[in-house]
């Protein structure tokens, strides 16, 4: 199963393409858009600031590819500064807006709480993914298919998606007092703040399960 | 608190594993590409490779060990040890690193960690330090595995790189690694409340309350083993579970 | 005044025809295919016979290019049947063994990964009850005491130290620096023949050493055999005695010094020695010796701990690291032969298939020959024969204080044209030890 791996300079590409390879795909590099119709599933990865995500995407002609390839309804995944960029905005380095795809905004983790406990950013580290009814006791969407409740996926953030959608929350973290959207997903494209290639067995079964869509 | 990450450590040596004391002999443990995927499918939370000769020789060789452990091995993995470079950092992270760790370099030419934190991102650049006790409460940071004195005060030199853009800190006590003797826990402390970036703790791991101790006194984010998993004198498993049941949150395998 | 500045013929450096070879060195320089070490190695010398002149032996290379130590190391792993020399081991300790509470051998040491792990494998594997004993180096180093200190109070031994009078040990130092450009000679002495005189002396007539020399380059026969050559601690009266390059007599009767100044000095007496029934033995020949597990076992048994620096000349930290003269003895080798102390370790590591030869290699080349800087201040003042101190041995020397300019004259003074070329105000080896 191919699966197209936008390459925009940003991002541990080869962790993605080996964690998918291990799930059975055959990652194919795109540099610059291609036919939107040729791709049935796209990664869109990415580490490293907002402002220059959006602007390398745009660089490279990627912003109207995303915006048709997402109005075809076809399987998108965000990894990283991927998911942070399918909302409106962030506020990394200044006001900068983003795909639109999903609503929300990107603010920075919170470095206390509200007993004054000092939370080191970058947030890195594994935390459990909740689900956001407190009484399930465990998830039933087709993307965590067979990954257990508190399982611990790897993050390496120090910004966070708010105002979203409780539609759109398929699972999320703690840090501190913040909420942290852990996957989202609207239709088709889901969004993932941690690295499901870096969060071992429990990754590698996310991505299992983005491939079936 | 957040989870604490459990770490193991690998020095390599021309595609060994190796385990020295005081960072210092060679003596041979086995294939790294082995261990790694043991230590994987044992539940590690991350693991760190240094190239233990890479200053000496004034070469780089762990590409090659990277590439296959990456195709295997699902979880974040660093690399260090001789890394002078933009081209340096960027051959290894292609190669299937997710961060870097830099400290013989930096000290040369600080400057260095902000050119690589920029072009990386913070989250990549692990500043590696190897503390060498100089009295009561001070230490040295020392370069070249250990071998030659820089003059600097780690503390002064941790907090200058962390405004520099090092995203986390690994903390070596030479006194202490590799004599299973426990965490230099009072270096750890005062490391981890001069900066706000993750501290890694390393050197010293000799019995499951050493992690329980260095992490509640000194407040560290991650903790370093290598002796004792090389040597199998513990798991991964009775690390954490030792761990949680004395109230350290860790990263448990449900999957 | 007897010791000058002395004048350099800088033209013996220059070009490269007709070159003199200093001490009876080979002309054509020669490095081992297996290791690095050169052909200028010498191999051990009869000190108290040692003077300015005196020819070196150097080590032997085969006609496929590969050093004598090269071969021992090979047979080590090949040919050596070790099960049976640990048999012959077990022997020689039930035959000696006691079991009145009397120590029953010797160790001689400095706490070093070595006799760490002599003394310690000798004690608690063959229950033997050794008497370590300890020729003081001249100058500790902080570690170096921390360790020899840790070797008896964590290792658990019962030890003797030997401290010769620091007057006549500097005065020694520094004639042998004079004469023979051999600061480490006053140390051998000591090194070698204080164990064999106290066994005399405390009637234990076993002594144990760590490894053969053979194996870093004396004559490959020697390593058939466990007993150390009588001639590195004995001596016959009748001979004329040298010490730091000078005969006893000239001591005597120039130097003012007297016979009790001499006596620790001294070798031991071989009637003496075979009344005693005296031997010594290398427990090298015995146990397959490995010296970077030395060093690990001396660490996880005795407190050791490596040098918390890189040991100058070398890059590595756990071997020789307790005497600040150290440094200088390497140097001096340096330049004298062109071998460094990277190149003995490295040389030593590559046979114990530690490291590869290219990696030898790129270490020689990095770290050879630095200079000793970090002692240096205190290692001039010990070679400082001054007039408050010394008195009339003072009027002796031009230059009674150690100093740079002195220091840098014997250097030249002391660097074979065959191994160095002086270009330009700088001095640079001819040959290099380069990738095969």
């Amino acid at each position: 199963m191919k699966v197209y791996l936008i390459d925009y300079g940003m991002g541990n590409l080869l962790s993605i393409e080996n964690a998918f390879t291990k799930c059975g795909a055959e990652i194919e590099y795109i540099k610059e858009p291609i036919a939107p119709e040729k791709i049935n599933h796209l990664i869109l990865p990415g580490v490293g600031a907002f402002a220059d995500g959006m602007e390398e995407l745009s660089k490279r002609g990627f912003t109207p590819f995303l915006k048709e390839y997402f109005r075809l309804q076809k399987p998108l995944i965000g990894i990283c500064l991927g998911m942070q960029m399918l909302f409106d905005s962030s506020s990394e380095f200044g006001e900068h807006s983003g795909l639109g795809f999903i609503p929300g905004k990107v603010l920075e983790i919170p470095n206390t709480d509200s007993g004054g406990h000092i939370y080191k950013r970058p947030f890195i580290g594994w935390s459990e993914l909740n689900h956001p009814n407190p009484s399930k006791t465990h998830f039933s969407r087709p993307i965590l298919k067979d990954v257990p409740i508190n399982s611990s996926m790897y993050f390496v953030h120090s910004y966070y998606a708010t105002e979203t959608n409780p539609d759109h929350l398929v699972a999320y973290t703690t840090y501190g007092d913040a909420i942290i959207p852990a996957i989202v997903q609207k239709d088709l494209t889901v969004g993932c703040q941690f690295h499901p290639e870096k969060s071992a067995a429990a990754g590698l079964q996310i991505i299992k399960n983005f491939l079936t869509f | 608190m957040r989870n604490i990450r459990v770490i193991a450590r690998l020095d390599i040596k021309n595609n060994y594993l190796i385990k020295g004391i005081h960072l210092e002999g060679l003596r041979k443990v086995g294939d790294p590409h082995e261990f790694s995927k043991k230590y994987y499918n044992q539940n590690i939370d991350e693991i760190l490779y240094m190239d233990a000769v890479a200053s000496l020789y004034g070469r780089n060789s762990l590409l090659d060990l990277i590439k296959r452990v990456s195709r295997d091995v699902f979880i974040p993995l660093t690399v260090g040890g001789g890394i002078r470079s933009i081209h340096d950092a960027t051959e290894i992270l292609r190669s299937g690193a997710d961060k870097i760790a830099i400290n013989t370099a930096a000290i040369k030419d600080p400057s260095l960690i902000e050119s690589l934190s920029k072009r990386f991102g913070a989250q990549c650049i692990v500043l590696s330090v190897e503390a060498k006790r100089k009295s009561d409460h001070t230490w040295e940071a020392m370069t070249d595995n250990g071998r030659e004195h820089s003059g600097l005060d780690v503390i002064d030199w941790v907090r200058e790189a962390c405004t520099l853009g090092a995203g986390e800190v690994l903390v070596t006590s030479i006194d202490n690694e590799g004599t299973r003797k426990g965490f230099d826990v009072e270096l750890m402390r005062q490391v981890s409340t001069s900066v706000t970036v993750p501290i890694i703790a390393s050197g010293g791991f000799g019995k499951n309350q050493d992690l329980v101790d260095v992490v509640k006194i000194a407040d560290v984010n991650a903790v370093s083993i290598a002796h004792d998993l090389h040597y199998a004198k513990t798991t991964i498993d009775e690390v954490k579970n030792y761990a949680i049941e004395n109230g350290i949150n860790l990263r448990r395998n449900i999957l | 005044m007897k010791f000058k500045i002395r004048e350099i013929d800088y033209s013996k450096y220059v070009g490269d025809k007709d070159l003199e070879a200093y001490y009876g060195l080979p002309s054509e320089v020669k490095f081992c295919r297996n290791c690095v070490i050169s052909n200028q190695r010498p191999n051990s010398t009869q000190e108290y016979k040692n003077k300015m002149g005196v020819k070196k032996s150097t080590i032997h290379f085969d006609d496929e290019g590969v050093c004598d130590a090269c071969r021992v190391a090979e047979a080590k792993r090949t040919t050596i049947d070790w099960q049976e020399r640990e048999r012959e081991l077990e022997e020689l300790c039930s035959k000696f063994r006691r079991n009145d509470g009397q120590y029953d051998c010797i160790v001689p040491g400095s706490g070093g990964k070595d006799s760490v792990y002599t003394s310690h494998v000798l004690k608690y594997k063959y229950k033997m009850n050794p008497l370590t004993v300890t020729w003081a180096p001249h100058m500790y180093t902080d570690w170096g005491w921390k360790n020899f200190q840790n070797w008896i109070h964590v290792g658990g031994f019962d030890n003797q130290l030997n401290t010769p009078n620091g007057h006549i040990h500097r005065l020694l130092t520094r004639l042998a620096v004079e004469n023979l450009f051999h600061p480490f000679q006053p140390f051998f002495f000591g090194q070698k023949a204080l164990a064999p005189k106290l066994a005399c002396l405390l009637n234990i007539p076993l002594i144990f050493y760590g490894e053969n020399e053979a194996e870093y380059g004396n004559p490959i026969t020697t390593h058939n055999s466990p007993l150390q050559n009588q001639e590195y601690y004995a001596f016959k009266e009748s001979e004329e005695l040298y010490l730091a390059g000078t005969s006893v007599r000239e001591l005597q009767d120039e130097y003012g010094l007297s016979k009790n100044d001499l006596l620790p000095y001294m070798p031991a007496d071989p009637m003496l020695l075979k009344k005693n029934k005296v031997q010594v033995h290398y427990l090298g020949y015995y146990l397959k010796w490995h010296p970077q597990s030395c060093y690990y076992y001396s660490v996880e048994n005795a407190g050791f701990q490596a040098s918390p620096e890189r040991n100058l000349g070398t890059y590595s930290k756990y071997a020789s690291l307790d005497d600040k003269i150290d440094d200088f003895h390497f140097y001096t080798t340096f330049l004298k032969f062109g071998i460094g102390r990277a190149t003995y370790d490295a040389s030593q590591e590559i046979r114990s298939q530690d490291i590869e030869r290219d990696e030898g290699v790129a270490l020689v080349n990095r770290f050879d020959g630095e200079y000793p800087h970090r002692f240096e201040k205190e290692v001039f003042q010990y070679l400082s024969i001054n007039k408050e101190e010394f008195g009339r041995l003072a009027d002796l020397f031009e230059s009674p204080i150690m100093t740079n300019e002195y220091f840098t004259n014997l250097c030249e003074h002391h660097r074979s044209p065959h191994l160095w070329k002086y270009d330009n105000g700088k001095w640079a080896l001819r040959h290099r030890v380069t990738n095969l």
